[in-house]
């Protein structure tokens, strides 16, 4: 209770602000401590159950990926131990190492420290994963799982607990089966240690595996956990030890993250208490301002002593009433304070009056003059300043602004800083400088001032000045300075030194050059010093000498003396006169002096070649001319003349001279090349012409000649020489005869040449040459032969080019076998190629290469057909032969006798056939059709004839004919075009072996582009043939029926080909396998030939 | 035949040491002129661990037959020491090295047991022989052609002898076979086990002597179905025939396989002698006419061929008495190598153990290397082993047969 009244107190004790603070305060903290307390405890249940969910979930990923580990661990021992080496490797104790540790050691599996070992029937280990080495058959593993497999003959697992010399873990046993027997011989044994299956964990988790009998790995403390258990799926044998793992984590651990829940609502909390307090501080002093305004109004007026301001009131509460009162008190105190006021004013109109008067003063004066109240920062001037500056004069007085805008802003730092140092110091201040006034006038004014008037603290008030215009002055000041700069810069600028002596020969002027020349640093320098301190003694002692001679004598003086600089020898030329004054005195000396090294140069260069020139003229075999352009002289040496068979005296020196001797063909090209070569069109003037002899016969000359120009490109003369050049000219006119000769044969000849100058490169190939191999005279010209033939060992087909040594071999040897080459598709030609050695020293041998494309397919056509004729006869010529030989070594009784003699016949018939229609196609090819005895054929009655001398095979139907209705007529051969049908027919026939009719038919066709035809068709029914046949249907001893059942001699369709070709005429076949084939040839028409002609 | 699993390697160490003890006290008390009551001796035993276990081979049972046909034989002459008997005991190492091994140890380990004869597994053959050499105890070799199985000398002495072809030999023999026929290039498939790189360094120390014949090799795992991938590339070659090392069971695969993956004309297919270790003809199907196929395989003994040997009389005889034991025809039998080799073997053991006078194996040994003439079935052996020489056959001894029309092994004539 105590403590409750002491509350009471305390509170009764605060202000008004303090009071509604404190009780909002309070409210707001009991509200906020329910809600936190609530919220925290709904969190702490949520993390609980979501640590369980996540550990569910952990637990289930973690279950998933031990058994994906175990399945690879399992199907990779499994496929090992099913593998044939592993069986072969318990069959060879000798070999295993090689092969099965490597195997072993390459098995990926997924726990790292696992092991794999191969063990034979008795489980003494063979061959190990692990690192140690094993002796086979000494380290035994008759270990529980192992021992189940060999009983079981199934793989088998276990899981270990920890034993002395191992760790605890799984074992695996696969049996390995020998084939040979179909007994288990072997183990791979897989060892997973313990530590490879439990995962590790996140920080504060721990996993444990349960099996059937036992667990492993599960923690031991006491703490509590939450906890998530999933069954492991596992394939055989794992499947028998009923593997689960759990995921455990301590609840101390997932409870700690309500450690940072509880830091949130602290923080939370301290701000809303914050922003309580503020809140509550404002409406505190909501309800208290009325109060304080008004008591801070009553305060300023106290303060101030006069009733300046009034109450804002509204309302008619307590304030209200309060801030009328106050105001009616202001009302008063207002009153009394106007007459004091009125006094005021007068004074005020006393003291302008007394500003204006001075103003007048100001104006009178001729110098501008400013007045600045420092201050108020206005400067007041008289009438002058104004116009000085262009202002009008109404504005007597400006804001002190106004100065920096009219000074030059070049000179403005500089006045800102003098009136600075004024204003500090007190010092009067004096300045030149620029103004531009706002018209645009530029001036100089020369501007003083100093302050007059300082305020108690010593701070300058007042400045007063003058200032007067001096553009005057220094506009003249430049001016000189201006030109004494020119003069500077000319007397720099000269090329040749100079320089100005005084009467004691002390230089008063030199120009750059000069100081330059002596070595001085500028000319500057140089003024004052005598000879003596710039040159060289001995020079020095000339030049007095000179300056004495030319004061001394009144003249000028010019020398040119060698000089020798850096042992470079040199000329210069000095040039010196008395400077004299108006009344004759001697006042100095000038001089000038130049470098003339160049000119001398050029002129004794020029002496040089004027007595090289004479020579020339002199000496040379060549006539020389000069021609003076201006005045059309023209010199013509000796030999000049000498050469037309002049002689020197007989011939005058004149350009008519010249024009006249040219041969009147040759004059205008002769003289527009001179023309061109003076319009500067050419560098040389060169021509060869005819001139005419003294004797009338024309010599060839060769005239070259160059044009000298004046410095107008003008030409002045021109000069050269004349060279006989008549004998070379015979020489290659008859040489380009010869040449235009052997072109024509070259280029005429079908055969292609190609020729190797002395290096044995390609320096010619004729135009045939380039038709047969297509290259391009780009591709060969220049290559050496060797090159040449890799060229056309790339044209041919492989090894289809000699070469160059086998071509020469065979060249010198003369061998008779000729050499050819055979270019590879498109062009595919045959060419016969040579190569001979020539005599000259341009052509040191010719190529050539000659088309025989053509030789060599008749050739291979003849040879090809004569081999398969001969076969074609050797087939019943070997019956014949075999059976005649039978006949006349066995004794056969008349039956077999008949029979023998009877394929005797039939063949010797064949061959008979055989020799005939050979013979007939050969004279058919051979006579081209010139031993046709060609007549008028009505074609109706043709082919009736032709069919009823035709032999229809026995039991088979005659030829079933139908005709067209009218009558046609061919040209032809009635004899050939009877063998010709009958052929056909004959294959009809022979081709339809199963029967069926043949018909034949005449049929007619005319097209636009082709004359009218008569055709003979002839259809069977029989075995036709096939694409492949028919395209093949016209060789030679080519037969369709490939059975050798049907008779024939494989020539019959060659002839009919012949013939009908012969005739002008075309075949048509058309063929389906077991369909039959259609044969028709076709004819040209005979238009409405007269009967009587026919007859 | 499992007992000693568990025994430790020391065990059966000192065991067999105390047999070899009681035995040499025995005799020495013989020796001794104590005379005992006469009571029948124990017969002293031969041990077989051959392959009984691997399907479709017969030749554990040849060579069981061979040395019991002997042993008949042997005991109706009065058996050895003066009327002891001989028997034999048998093991199945199921072509397994391991196996093998530890069949021996077993044996070993028994001191009625005076020699062991091996199957004819050349890797089971390799480890077995340093045990041999280690235990003391003699093997006789009546198969199994590695080269180094004989070569192996332990501090004892060498204690194994063979009567059969060497690689080297078997691989001469096929290999001037092809050079007779005028092969240029053969394609060669080895198993990937020691028998198959004994015959390839038999093959490649021939060939560099002949470098007109060239080869290409490709290897196969013991056991293996598929041999499409080896033939296929063999085949890429274009050999003129096939250097093939197997045993029947991989042989009449690659036969088979080799049939359906070529066309005609097939390639000869020289083969090393383990086809004839089984029914390769049965092996390889009704369906295909193995007559047909043009194949050759090296061969020391075959009943089909004997009548042309001299002491065809002998061989008839023993033949005889097979059918008798038996009930079968002697030129039936598969795998008749074993059968001969094995026969010829276990005369050889009792001439040596008569010569040792002890059933001492050291002595027995000794005395193998010191055997006078023998006329046994192969041939007739003037002194068949040394102490430089453990084989009992040469080169000579290999000659090139075929499968006739009835599916039988007959030599063939080279051809010109």
């Amino acid at each position: 209770m105590r403590y409750a009244d002491w509350l009471r107190r305390q509170f009764q004790s605060l202000p008004l602000r303090g009071k509604i603070t404190v009780t909002l305060l309070a409210l707001s903290a009991m509200l906020g401590g329910i809600m936190a307390g609530a919220s925290f405890l709904y969190s702490r249940h949520l993390i609980l159950s979501n640590a369980e969910d996540l550990l569910a979930a952990r637990s289930q990923q973690k279950a998933r990926s031990l058994e994906i580990k175990l399945k690879t661990a399992l199907s990779l021992v499994e496929s090992l131990a099913g593998n044939s080496i592993t069986a072969n490797s318990l069959a060879d104790s000798e070999g295993r190492n090689l092969y099965m540790v490597p195997t072993l050691r390459a098995q990926k599996l997924p726990f790292q420290q696992a092991t794999l070992v191969l063990t034979d029937y008795r489980g003494r280990i063979l061959a190990s994963s692990s690192g140690a080495e094993v002796r086979p058959g000494v380290h035994c593993m008759e270990h529980p799982a192992f021992l189940e497999m060999m009983r079981s003959g199934k793989p088998a697992a276990l899981i270990h607990a920890a034993q002395a010399n191992a760790e605890p873990g799984l074992f695996i046993s696969y049996p390995v089966v020998y084939q040979l027997t179909g007994n288990i011989e072997g183990a791979l044994i897989l060892t997973i240690p313990v530590g490879e299956l439990l995962d590790p964990g996140e920080r504060g988790e721990s996993i444990w595996l349960t099996y059937r009998n036992g667990h492993i790995g599960r923690p031991v403390d006491t703490l509590e956990r939450v906890e998530a258990t999933q069954a492991l799926s596992l394939p055989g044998p794992l499947d028998t030890l009923g593997l689960a793992q759990s995921v455990g984590e301590e609840r101390k651990r997932i409870l700690n993250k309500l450690n940072t829940l509880l830091w949130i609502y602290a923080s939370f909390a301290l701000g809303l208490f914050i922003l309580i307090l503020l809140l509550a501080r404002i409406s505190a002093n909501h309800l208290a301002t009325p109060l304080q305004a008004l008591a801070s109004v009553a305060e300023k007026m106290a303060r101030s002593g006069r009733p300046s301001t009034y109450i804002e009131h509204a309302g008619n509460d307590e304030f209200g009433r309060l801030a009328g009162a106050f105001n009616t008190m202001i009302e008063k105190l207002r009153a009394s304070y106007a007459d004091l006021e009125d006094q005021v004013e007068q004074r005020t109109r006393e003291l302008s009056e007394s500003a204006s008067r001075l103003r007048y003063v100001m104006e009178v004066t001729g110098e501008g003059i400013w007045d600045w109240d420092i201050p108020g920062g206005r400067v007041t001037h008289n009438l002058v300043w104004c116009d000085m500056l262009d202002l009008e004069s109404k504005f007597i007085e400006h804001d002190i602004d106004i100065y920096p805008r009219l000074i030059h802003p070049e000179d403005l730092g500089r006045v800102q800083e003098a009136i600075r140092v004024c204003l500090e110091d007190g010092i009067p201040f004096r300045i030149e400088y620029r103004i531009q006034a706002p018209t645009g006038r530029a001036l100089w004014v020369l501007d003083r001032g100093n302050v007059v008037e300082w305020d108690a603290r010593g701070k300058a008030k007042r400045m007063v000045g003058s200032i007067s215009d001096i553009t005057e002055r220094i506009v003249a000041t430049q001016a000189l300075r201006e030109r004494e700069l020119y003069l500077r810069a000319t007397l720099d600028n000269l090329p040749f030194l100079f320089w100005l002596k005084d009467a004691d020969s002390r230089f008063l002027i030199v120009n750059k050059a000069f100081s330059d020349a002596c070595g001085q640093a500028s000319p500057e320098a140089v003024a004052g010093l005598t000879d003596d301190d710039v040159w060289p003694s001995d020079l020095a002692a000339m030049y007095r000498a000179d300056d004495r001679e030319v004061i001394g004598g009144m003249r000028e003086k010019a020398v040119e003396e060698p000089v020798e600089e850096n042992g470079v020898r040199g000329w210069i030329e000095t040039f010196k006169k008395p400077v004299i004054a108006e009344n004759g005195d001697v006042l100095g000396t000038v001089g000038f002096a130049r470098n003339i090294t160049d000119r001398k140069l050029i002129e004794e260069a020029l002496r040089e070649s004027e007595q090289r020139w004479g020579l020339a003229i002199a000496g040379a075999n060549d006539g020389i001319w000069d021609w003076r352009l201006n005045s059309h002289e023209v010199f013509f040496s000796d030999r000049w003349k000498t050469m037309l068979g002049y002689a020197p005296a007989e011939i005058e020196d004149r350009f008519e001279v010249w024009r006249e001797h040219v041969h009147p063909e040759d004059l205008r090209r002769v003289m527009t090349a001179i023309d061109r070569h003076l319009h500067g069109e050419t560098e040389f003037f060169e021509a060869e012409f005819r001139m005419l002899c003294k004797d009338g016969s024309y010599n060839w000359i060769l005239s070259k000649g160059k044009a000298l120009f004046d410095a107008d490109r003008r030409p002045i003369r021109m000069c050269g020489s004349h060279s006989d050049i008549s004998a070379r000219r015979t020489a290659q006119e008859q040489a380009r005869d010869r040449s235009d000769l052997l072109n024509a044969i070259f280029t005429l000849s079908p055969d292609g040449f190609v020729s190797f100058d002395q290096q044995r490169r390609v320096n010619y190939v004729s135009p045939a040459f380039m038709q047969l191999t297509t290259l391009s005279p780009g591709e060969v010209l220049g290559l050496d032969e060797q090159a040449f033939a890799r060229v056309m060992a790339g044209i041919c087909v492989t090894d289809g080019f000699p070469g160059i040594d086998r071509l020469r071999a065979a060249q010198v040897s003369g061998e008779v076998q000729r050499q050819t080459c055979e270019l590879r598709q498109p062009l595919a030609r045959i060419l016969e190629v040579g190569l001979r050695l020539g005599s000259t020293p341009a052509v040191t041998q010719i190529m050539y290469f000659r088309d025989i494309t053509h030789e060599a397919e008749v050739d291979r056509m003849k040879s090809e057909f004569l081999s398969t004729a001969a076969h074609e006869l050797r087939t019943p010529m070997s019956s014949i032969y075999g059976f005649s030989q039978l006949l006349l070594t066995e004794n056969f009784g008349a039956e077999m006798q008949k029979e023998l003699f009877g394929i005797i016949f039939s063949q010797s018939e064949l061959m008979v056939s055989i020799i005939n229609e050979l013979l007939d196609l050969a004279r058919i090819e051979a006579r081209q059709g010139k031993d046709f005895n060609i007549e008028q054929l009505d074609i109706g009655c043709f082919i009736e004839s032709v069919l009823q001398g035709f032999k229809t095979p026995d039991g088979r139907a005659k030829p079933i004919l139908s005709l067209l209705p009218g009558s046609y007529h061919v040209r032809g051969d009635r004899k050939k075009l009877t063998q010709a049908i009958n052929n056909m027919l004959s294959n009809a026939y022979k081709y339809s072996p199963g029967g069926g009719a043949v018909d034949v038919e005449v049929l007619s066709r005319a097209g636009d582009s082709q004359a009218p035809q008569v055709g003979i068709r002839i259809v069977d029914a029989g075995i036709g043939m096939t694409q492949a046949q028919l395209a093949r249907v016209f060789e030679r001893f080519f037969r369709a029926d490939t059975s050798g059942k049907i008779p024939g001699t494989g020539l019959g369709m060659s002839i009919v080909k012949e013939i009908i070709e012969l005739h002008r005429g075309q075949i048509d076949l058309a063929s389906e396998p077991g369909a039959g084939t259609r044969i028709t040839i076709w004819l040209p028409m005979q238009e409405s030939i007269p009967v009587a002609i026919a007859a | 035949m499992e007992t000693s699993v568990g025994r430790a390697r020391g065990g059966g160490y000192w065991v067999g040491w105390a047999g070899l003890l009681a035995s040499g006290i025995l005799l020495a008390a013989q020796a001794a002129g104590i005379r005992a009551a006469p009571i029948a001796k124990p017969p002293l035993v031969i041990g077989l661990s051959a392959e009984y276990g691997v399907k479709g081979s017969e030749a554990a049972l040849s060579i069981e037959r061979g040395i019991r046909i002997a042993i008949d034989e042997i005991n109706q002459a009065g058996g050895v020491l003066g009327g002891r008997r001989l028997a034999l005991e048998t093991r199945d190492d199921r072509g397994v090295p391991m196996r093998g091994v530890d069949n021996l140890r077993e044996f070993a380990a028994k001191p009625e047991v005076v020699a062991v004869m091996c199957g004819r597994f050349s890797p089971v053959a390799l480890d077995q022989a340093p045990v041999a050499n280690e235990l003391g105890i003699t093997m006789l070799d009546p198969w199994a052609a590695a080269d180094g199985i004989t070569r192996q000398n332990g501090k004892r002495g060498n204690y194994i002898f063979r009567l059969s072809l060497t690689d080297t030999w078997a691989i001469k023999a096929l290999l001037d076979h092809a050079r007779g026929r005028g092969f240029k290039r053969i394609a060669a498939m080895f198993p990937n086990t020691a028998w198959g790189r004994s015959s390839e360094a038999a093959m490649l120390t021939y060939l560099q002597r002949h470098p007109g014949l060239s080869h290409s090799t490709y290897w196969y795992n013991w056991g293996d179905q598929d041999y499409t991938r080896q033939l296929l590339e063999a085949k890429a070659i274009r050999p003129d025939a096939i250097l093939m090392v197997a045993n029947e069971a991989e042989g009449a695969l690659i036969i088979r396989q080799l049939a359906a993956l070529q066309s005609k004309p097939r390639y000869p297919v020289l083969s090393h002698w383990g086809i004839a270790g089984g029914d390769l003809v049965g092996r390889v199907g009704k369906g295909w006419n193995l007559g047909g196929v043009d194949l050759v395989l090296p061969q020391s003994f075959g009943f089909e061929d004997a009548a042309q040997r001299p002491g065809r009389k002998r061989i008839q005889e023993v033949a005889a008495r097979y059918r008798a034991r038996f009930g079968e025809d002697a030129r039936a039998m598969h795998a008749q190598v074993g059968f001969a080799h094995a026969y010829d073997l276990t005369h050889m053991l009792a001439r040596a153990i008569q010569r040792a006078g002890v059933d001492d194996r050291a002595k027995i040994r000794d005395a193998l290397e010191d055997l006078d003439e023998l006329k046994g079935l192969v041939r007739d052996y003037k002194r068949p082993f040394s102490p430089q020489d453990h084989e009992a056959l040469d080169e000579d001894a290999a000659y090139m047969a075929t499968y006739n029309r009835a599916g039988r092994l007959q030599r063939i004539k080279v051809r010109p």
